[in-house]
Parts: C-alpha cells; sequence; structure tokens
C-alpha cells in the first residue's frame, strides 16, 4: 500500500522528466546541447502562474477538457503496479479499466480540440481519434498472453513476469509483447515515427495541433498529463524486459528512463512515416501481438 | 400481476380515448397521461419482480378468452421478462412525456393537418403489444403481439408522409417487419409439430427432452434455430438483416425513434433468448453463427457509422453495433455452455443483458437529444450544424452524456456491460490450447469497436454541438421546452445511476435472470459470479476518478482567481478571417479511419472531370453505399420485382383464359388422382 503511493508520487514527481531525457538524447546524437534537462518543469511552472486566454467559440467543454484528460490519467496511474508491489488498486481486469481510462482523458482533449472550430484542431483531433482506434486493440490484445503467463488479468501480475523465470517457451512471448506494446507507446503519445512533436504547426502533426488554444493553467494540466502518459506506458513496456532483482524502485526508474532513451534513439535515427503508412506500422504491431497470443496459446 | 393487465388495458384505453378525443393537443394530453399512468403501473410488478428476486415460481396466469379462436391465454411473468420489462415502461413514460411537447409543436405549425389521436393511438398499442409479448406464455398470444408490435410503427413513422424518404421508410419498415414475422411463424410451427399441437411454451419445454424423434424429420434443431435468429436478429438490426433500421429510425418523431431504438430493439434479443430455452442442448455452430453475426454487425455498424452525415442514421447504425456486441456476448454464451464452464457461460449471457439495458437507457437519451437538434433547426446533417452547446445547453449536456455512455467511458453506464465481456472473453482464452482462441479474437473484435465507438460519438457530439453554426439555421436556433427536456434529463439521471448501480444490476442478473436461460441454470455455484464484486472495485475506481476531478476544478479556480482571463477569437495560425466553413465537417473527421478500412467500407469518390481549359461548376463527393443493401438486398429484390412483375400477365382481363386456367387444374388434379395419390 504504502509501496503503491510511493510509486504515485515518484511518478507524478519525475514524469516530467521524461521529455527532457528524450529531447537530450536527441540532442546529443545530433551533437547539440539541447534544451535543459527540467525544461517541462520549467514551462510548467511558468504555465501555471499564467491566467488564461480563451476563444469566444468556446464552451464549457472547452474549459472542463484538461481537468478531465488529468483526472483520468491520474486515476489510470493508481491502477498501474509499483515493480515488485501491487497498485492501489488492483482486481482481475483492471487493465480494461485503465485501458478505458486513457480513453477517457483522450475524448475529452479531442472534445475540447474540436470546441474551438479551429481546422488545424479539427485535423488534429480526426487523426488522433482514428490512431488511438486502431493503436486499442493491439494495446489489449498485448496484454492477454501477460495475463495468462502471470496467472491473473489483473495489471499487478501481468506486469510482473520476471523474464528471467519464466517459462523459456515464454521468454519470445515477452519480446514480441515489448516490441508490439513499444510500438503502442510511440503511437499513443504521438512520437516519431507516428507524430513529430517538434514541428510545430505543420500539417502532419496530431497531439501538438490538439491543444494549440489551450493556455496557461489548461496548457500545463494537458503537458502534465501527457508526461504522466508517457510513464504509463514506459513502466507498462519496460516491466516485461529488466528483472525485478533489485530493489523495485529503482527497477522502476530503470525502466523509465531506459525507454525514454529508447524513444530518443528512435527519434533520431527514423523520419516521420507518411500518415497513410501509420496503420502499416501498427499492423505490423497487432501481428506481434497476434503472434505472441498465439505462442502462449500453444 | 394484476398491475400488468391494468397497465395492458391503460396502454389499449389511452389509446382509444385519445383518438375519441379528435385530432387536437387534447388527444396528445389524453394519450400521453394514459401512457404515463399504464407505465407506472406496469413498473411495479416489474420492478418488485426483480427486487424480490422470486427465482422459485415465475407468476403464471391465464385469462378464458374462449369467445375468441384465441381459446385460452397464457401469462407468464418470469425473471426473464421482468427485466426486459422495466426498460419498456421507463421509455414508453419518458417518451410519451416528449412526445406531447414535440407534437403540439407540430400541430402548431399545421394545424389540423395531422390526426394526433392517431399517433397516440399506435404509440400506445406500440407499447401494449411490446408488453404483452414478454409475458406472453403461448405462441399464438406471442405472434398476435408481435404483429401488434411490428404493425404500430409504420403508422408512427409516416407521420410526415408528404416527405418521399419517409414513405420510403415506412415501406421498408413495413417490408423488414414481415420478413422477419414469416420466419417466426414456421419457427413456431416447426415448436409446435414437435410438441404434439400445443402452442404452450410450457409444452415447447418439456418436447425439448424428447428432441431427435420428430425433430430429426423437421431438419432438426438447427433449422429451428436458424429461423429464429433470422426472424429476430430482423427485429434487432443484426447484420445482414439490418438494412432497414438506418432507413427506419431518421423518419419518425423522435420520441418513437427513442422508444423503437431503446425498446423494441430489445424484443429481438428476448425472442432469441426465450426460444433458446425450447431448442434444448445448443451445438456449437449456433455458437459460431451467432458470434460471427455479432462481431460483424459490431465492427461494420460501428464503421458505417462513424461516416453519416445525418445524426440519426449514425445513431441507427450505432445500434446495430450494439445489438452486435449482445449477440457476440450471447455467441460467447453459448460457445461456453458447450465447452461446459457454465461460469463463463453465465458471465458472457449476463455481460448481453447488462449491455442491453443500458443500451436501452443511452440510445433513448441520444435519440431524444438528436430530435431536439432537429427540430430546433430543422436538420440533423452535420454539415449543417454546429456551436449548440451554447444555443441548447441542456440538450448539449445531455447529448454529450449520452455520448459519454455509449462510448463506454468510466464512470458512465457503458461501460459495465463491455467490462463484464472483456473480462469473460481474457479469462475465457487462458484455457490454454487452440479453444480458446477464439475468445481473444472475440475480444480484439471488441477492442477496435470500443476505439471506432470513440471516433464516432466524438465526432457526432464535436461537429453538431461545439464549434461555430454551419448554417443559420443552427445560429438561430433556441433552448427546447420544459416537456422536451425533462425526459432527457431524467434518462441522463437513469444513466447515472445505473452506472453505479452496475454491481446490483449485475449480481441480479447474473442470480436471477440468466439462469433463466434453461441451459446454464443446473450449474450454478456463487462462486462463477465472483466478477460481480469486480464491478464494485471498479466503481471505487470512478470515486477516485470524480475525487481527482473535483480537486482539479478547484485547484484550477483557486489558480485562476485575481489573474487576467481573457476571450479572443480562435487561433488560427494567423489567418485573419475564419469563417465557419473552414471548420473540419463530418468527412473529413471520419475520412482518416474511413480510408484506413476502405477494405471493409468501399467507398467511391465521385470526381468531377475536367476537360476545358476553363471549367465551369464542378461537384466533387465521397460515398459510402451500404453494401449490403446495394449488393445483396436490392439485386435480391429486383429479381422479386421481376417475378411479380411476370406473374401479372396471368391476370390479363379475358374471361375465356381465366376458364382454362380453370381446366388446366381440373385436369392437373385429375392427374393426380389417376396416379394413384390419395
Amino acid at each position: 500500500m504504502t509501496e503503491a503511493i510511493l510509486h504515485i508520487f515518484l511518478a507524478l514527481l519525475l514524469a516530467p522528466l521524461l521529455p527532457g531525457v528524450i529531447s537530450r538524447v536527441k540532442a546529443s546524437l545530433a551533437g547539440r546541447n539541447g534544451k535543459p534537462l527540467f525544461q517541462l518543469y520549467f514551462d510548467l511552472a511558468r504555465l501555471l502562474r499564467k491566467g488564461a486566454v480563451y476563444s469566444h467559440t468556446t464552451s464549457w467543454v472547452f474549459r472542463a477538457g484538461p481537468m478531465l484528460g488529468l483526472a483520468a490519467m491520474l486515476a489510470a496511474l493508481c491502477l498501474l503496479p509499483a515493480a515488485g508491489g501491487s497498485a492501489l488498486f488492483s482486481f482481475k481486469g483492471d487493465f480494461i479499466l485503465a485501458a478505458y481510462l486513457l480513453a477517457m482523458s483522450r475524448f475529452a482533449i479531442i472534445l475540447a480540440a474540436l470546441d474551438t472550430g479551429s481546422a488545424f484542431e479539427g485535423m488534429g483531433a480526426s487523426r488522433e481519434a482514428a490512431f488511438s482506434a486502431l493503436a486499442e486493440p493491439v494495446f489489449l490484445l498485448s496484454l492477454l498472453p501477460l495475463g495468462m503467463i502471470g496467472g491473473s488479468y489483473s495489471l499487478s501480475s501481468m506486469l510482473l513476469p520476471d523474464a528471467w523465470n519464466v517459462p523459456p517457451l515464454d521468454r519470445p512471448v515477452l519480446l514480441l509483447l515489448s516490441a508490439s506494446l513499444f510500438l503502442v507507446l510511440l503511437t499513443e503519445n504521438s512520437r516519431i515515427p507516428v507524430d513529430d512533436p517538434n514541428t510545430h504547426l505543420e500539417l502532419t502533426m496530431i497531439h501538438e495541433v490538439m491543444v494549440l488554444d489551450h493556455s496557461g493553467v489548461d496548457l500545463a494540466f494537458i503537458e502534465y498529463s501527457a508526461a504522466l502518459k508517457l510513464w504509463f506506458f514506459s513502466v507498462v513496456v519496460g516491466s516485461l524486459l529488466l528483472p525485478p532483482i533489485w530493489s523495485s524502485y529503482l527497477i522502476v526508474l530503470l525502466s523509465v528512463f531506459s525507454m525514454a532513451v529508447a524513444v530518443g534513439l528512435v527519434e533520431s535515427i527514423m523520419a516521420r512515416l507518411r500518415l497513410v503508412r501509420v496503420p502499416q506500422l501498427l499492423s505490423l504491431a497487432f501481428g506481434l501481438a497476434a503472434l505472441a497470443c498465439l505462442l502462449c496459446l500453444r | 400481476m394484476v398491475f400488468l393487465l391494468c397497465s395492458l388495458f391503460l396502454f389499449a384505453g389511452g389509446g382509444l380515448c385519445a383518438v375519441l378525443a379528435g385530432r387536437g393537443k387534447r388527444a396528445s394530453i389524453i394519450g400521453a397521461v394514459f401512457a404515463l399512468l399504464a407505465s407506472l403501473a406496469g413498473l411495479i410488478p416489474a420492478v418488485r419482480a426483480i427486487a424480490a428476486r422470486i427465482l422459485a415460481q415465475p407468476a403464471v396466469f391465464y385469462l378464458d378468452l374462449g369467445a375468441l379462436p384465441i381459446g385460452r391465454a397464457l401469462f407468464r411473468l418470469d425473471a426473464l421478462s421482468a427485466f426486459f420489462l422495466v426498460p419498456i415502461f421507463l421509455l414508453a413514460g419518458l417518451c410519451a412525456i416528449y412526445g406531447v411537447g414535440y407534437l403540439a409543436r407540430v400541430h402548431d405549425s399545421d394545424p389540423g393537418r395531422r390526426h394526433l389521436g392517431v399517433q397516440w393511438l399506435f404509440f400506445n398499442l406500440l407499447a401494449a403489444g411490446l408488453v404483452l409479448m414478454i409475458v406472453a406464455a403461448d405462441a399464438f398470444l406471442f405472434l398476435l403481439a408481435w404483429e401488434i408490435m411490428s404493425l404500430a410503427p409504420f403508422f408512427l413513422i409516416s407521420l410526415h408522409d408528404e416527405e418521399l424518404k419517409v414513405r420510403t421508410a415506412s415501406w421498408i419498415y413495413l417490408v423488414a417487419a414481415h420478413l422477419g414475422a414469416l420466419c417466426l411463424l414456421a419457427l413456431f410451427a416447426l415448436l409446435a409439430a414437435r410438441s404434439g399441437g400445443s402452442l404452450a411454451f410450457a409444452d415447447f419445454e418439456t418436447a425439448k427432452i424428447m428432441a431427435g424423434d420428430l425433430g430429426g424429420a423437421l431438419g432438426g434443431t438447427g433449422v429451428m434455430f436458424v429461423l429464429a435468429v433470422l426472424g429476430f436478429g430482423a427485429k434487432a438490426g443484426l447484420m445482414p438483416l439490418h438494412v432497414w433500421m438506418p432507413e427506419t429510425y431518421p423518419a419518425p418523431p423522435s420520441h418513437v425513434a427513442a422508444f423503437m431504438a431503446g425498446a423494441m430493439v430489445n424484443a429481438g434479443v428476448y425472442g432469441l433468448f426465450r426460444c433458446l430455452e425450447f431448442f434444448g442442448p445448443p451445438e456449437l455452430w449456433w455458437a459460431y453463427l451467432l458470434i460471427v453475426l455479432g462481431a460483424f454487425s459490431a465492427l461494420l455498424g460501428i464503421l458505417l457509422a462513424l461516416i453519416q452525415n445525418d445524426i440519426k442514421r449514425s445513431l441507427a447504425y450505432s445500434s446495430v453495433e450494439n445489438m452486435g456486441i449482445v449477440h457476440l456476448a450471447a455467441g460467447f454464451g453459448l460457445y461456453a455452455a458447450v465447452a461446459g464452464s457454465h461460469g463463463l457461460s453465465i458471465l458472457c449471457f449476463a455481460a448481453g443483458l447488462l449491455h442491453l439495458f443500458n443500451h436501452s437507457l443511452y440510445k433513448a437519451l441520444l435519440f431524444l437529444s438528436a430530435g431536439s437538434v432537429r427540430s430546433r433547426t430543422g436538420t440533423a446533417e452535420l454539415s449543417r450544424l454546429g456551436g449548440l452547446q451554447k444555443r441548447m445547453p441542456v440538450v448539449g449536456c445531455c447529448f454529450a452524456l449520452g455520448a459519454a455512455s455509449i462510448t463506454a467511458l468510466p464512470p458512465f453506464n457503458g461501460f459495465a456491460g463491455e467490462f463484464f465481456l472483456y473480462v469473460s472473453l481474457a479469462t475465457g482464452g487462458s484455457q490454454g490450447d487452440f479453444a480458446g482462441l477464439i475468445y481473444w479474437v472475440g475480444l480484439a473484435v471488441l477492442a477496435a469497436v470500443g476505439g471506432f465507438t470513440l471516433l464516432c460519438f466524438t465526432r457526432l457530439y464535436g461537429l453538431a454541438f461545439l464549434g461555430e453554426p454551419r448554417s443559420e439555421a443552427a445560429r438561430q436556433s433556441g433552448p427546447v421546452s420544459f416537456l422536451e427536456r425533462l425526459p432527457q434529463l431524467a434518462l441522463c439521471l437513469l444513466c447515472l445511476a445505473a452506472a453505479f448501480a452496475a454491481p446490483w444490476l449485475a449480481s441480479v442478473i447474473t442470480s436471477f435472470v440468466v439462469p433463466e436461460l434453461g441451459f446454464s441454470a443446473q450449474v450454478f455455484r456463487p462462486a462463477d459470479i465472483a466478477p460481480v464484486q469486480l464491478l464494485t472495485s471498479v466503481n471505487s475506481v470512478f470515486l477516485v476518478f470524480l475525487l481527482l476531478l473535483g480537486g482539479l476544478v478547484l485547484l484550477r479556480s483557486l489558480l485562476l482567481r485575481g489573474r487576467p482571463v481573457k476571450n479572443s477569437p480562435t487561433w488560427d495560425c494567423g489567418y485573419a478571417v475564419p469563417s465557419a466553413r473552414m471548420q473540419y465537417s463530418g468527412g473529413s473527421f471520419s475520412q482518416p479511419a474511413s480510408h484506413f478500412m476502405r477494405a471493409l467500407l468501399g467507398g467511391q469518390a465521385h470526381l468531377p472531370e475536367i476537360r476545358d481549359y476553363f471549367p465551369a461548376g464542378a461537384r466533387a463527393y465521397l460515398s459510402f453505399p451500404d453494401r449490403i443493401k446495394e449488393g445483396f438486398f436490392r439485386p435480391l429484390f429486383l429479381i422479386c420485382l421481376g417475378v411479380a412483375n411476370w406473374c401479372k400477365r396471368l391476370q390479363h382481363g379475358r374471361v375465356n383464359g381465366y376458364i382454362l386456367y380453370m381446366l388446366l387444374v381440373l385436369v392437373a388434379l385429375l392427374a393426380w388422382k389417376v396416379g394413384g395419390h390419395d
């Protein structure tokens, strides 16, 4: 219980570090100095001190969106197990609830984007909805074999497969799943090769364009929930690969930051895919997950 | 039971009184008051039966109608029928209240043009027919009620019969309803043949034990099952029998559409579940049939829903999707029952029923809200709406709640049913061999459907209610009357209540309703329903979510206090004169998804051909015809039309020709007799 709460605090405290790590990795690979590691903390602090500007077009939906999004994200975090222990709430099927809480967060942000009446934000919202619709089955399907290996369909036992101790035939399953879940991570967090977070105001972007009109506290909420989402997926993917032999917090930190480094590496060596190619990427992820299911059910 | 009969008589009597009251608004009030009273009277026995959980002895009684050819009319109120009665009575009352407001405006716009009394007669008859069908315990009464329930909507749909679309919709509905009923007639004839001529449901159930001797001669229970799926599936809108739904739902007044979409479709599911009791032990291919049809309806239904421009058409396709999920759940219930895992079977059926109940509430809510949109703006087309949240705030909030519920988002009421189904499918897969694989395939389909539902309903709500109005009519619209708002708010409350009462509902369904479905009753252990407790855990997370939300609202208002909060135009990348036409439209919002799914949807782009150097005005558009309608039913009905046209030649009006026909028939009969067939 205390462990789970501590883990949540750790996430709340350290999640904004992840985008910093990613951009530092990208910068050092490109031979630049890059942004400060704590840039997002500075941004959040600055945004939280500001007032707000609202469009005439918007209604309460626009104002509620960021709060709903962050609340859903925080609730999903309560379902995420700390390495070595169980989550604050853990029961059979909690992974469904977590996936749908993420959907709730998405729902709120999409509606807030549509509330501005801007064509840009409509475009981002439309793509976000389409890609996440394709990513949803991959995410849930990837978790199923974990439930089988872990013995119970609760995130707390699904995310503790202890890759070094599972039967040898299950190891390829874990490998396949971490690959497919990593692709889901890239999609859900709007990273290259699905979306390029650096191209502000281009017709290619998804997440960034949805939040063009948010300002002040609202924007801070959105940025913070995006960081927490990255943390959430990093824990999910990272926990499949690392052995729980050291202290649980160390493991969490190691897995999360190694995921951030991996995302940074991918962003450095790849270009963004054309929009129509993204479903192919997700089909690949789906194929990997389906293969893992077959191997697991053998 | 007295209350139930009272309710039936109130429905019927109210309809007659409304007709006698004439064409005007008085008829409206009389019809609605009777419908409301009937609903309240009917809710008493239904809720009492559920609350008391009288599993042991269902209330059986009969009316002696010896003077009529019916003979003895058998009624029976058991757990299954009580469960299905609740949404019918709830929606009948609420839709009647909405109808008063709606029809009053129809009357005011053109006094005396339409007979309101007749509208109420058929509305009340529809409700009475539904109730009668659900408490009927013999095939004759069941079919009679089924016909009443199927015919009444025809007269309701055709209220605005000056529009061509409405007339077409009524005819399509009538044909679909009759073709469905035809299958049911054959089904009950087979059942009656097997039970030795008796039409009582109780005899059907006893006859199933001896199935095989006579059943085999008539093609076995398999034929009956297929007939039931065809007949009841047509009512529930199961693909490929769904084609009437998207045509029919947009046509009638919204309270009728809401009642049809929320209560009448349930009749199809009820019929199928009731008949499962008569068939005897299920076979594996039945399960596969339901699973395939359900998955197909769910996936294709939601894909077709997300490309429609008309809100009500989109909602109709979403009904196809939801009925698909229910049948998917039922299919997996059968699959598990055949495989011998009865706990899982109970869970799957319970998931389907829970989903069905919740669907009744939020689909009716969505239809009522969409109706308010259409009655205020004159259109339900997304390309002409927008910005309604500010102009009709209550309707907007109601639609938003309905959209969040149907997307199965926590903490709303759509979540419980889907969660139940997800959990059963996930656990079903872990039987450890390839037999379990189908559960996980089902889960993947369900997840994909969930993702597209989010797209579909953010699109509907976002484009109709948010942003800037896309037409003058939408700009001019205003708030709706109290009578239209009240049922919507009541349904919102019911949705929220159902979300937090989900554990109770689930325990009622698993312990009380599902055991009625003959084949899973025998092995029933409390351990099997442990997942009911999961919903309690889910509710605690809901609570955490709401607390967090409250905290954030507080935090935001504290932070913004005393700071400058300004208003300005939407920032459109420096473009100085934004117009409402620049917004994302319905077509563009669903374009990525419809492009990715083009293999299933098969859209056609109609692009103008440009030949001159100075081309004149041109039109380009995308169309997504319903492939099942265009590719299967249209050719089929064209063939029927051809045959019918050919047969018309037989009736040429020449008497000598007719005498020749008689002679030919006589000769044929003579030859048959001489041939020795007697």
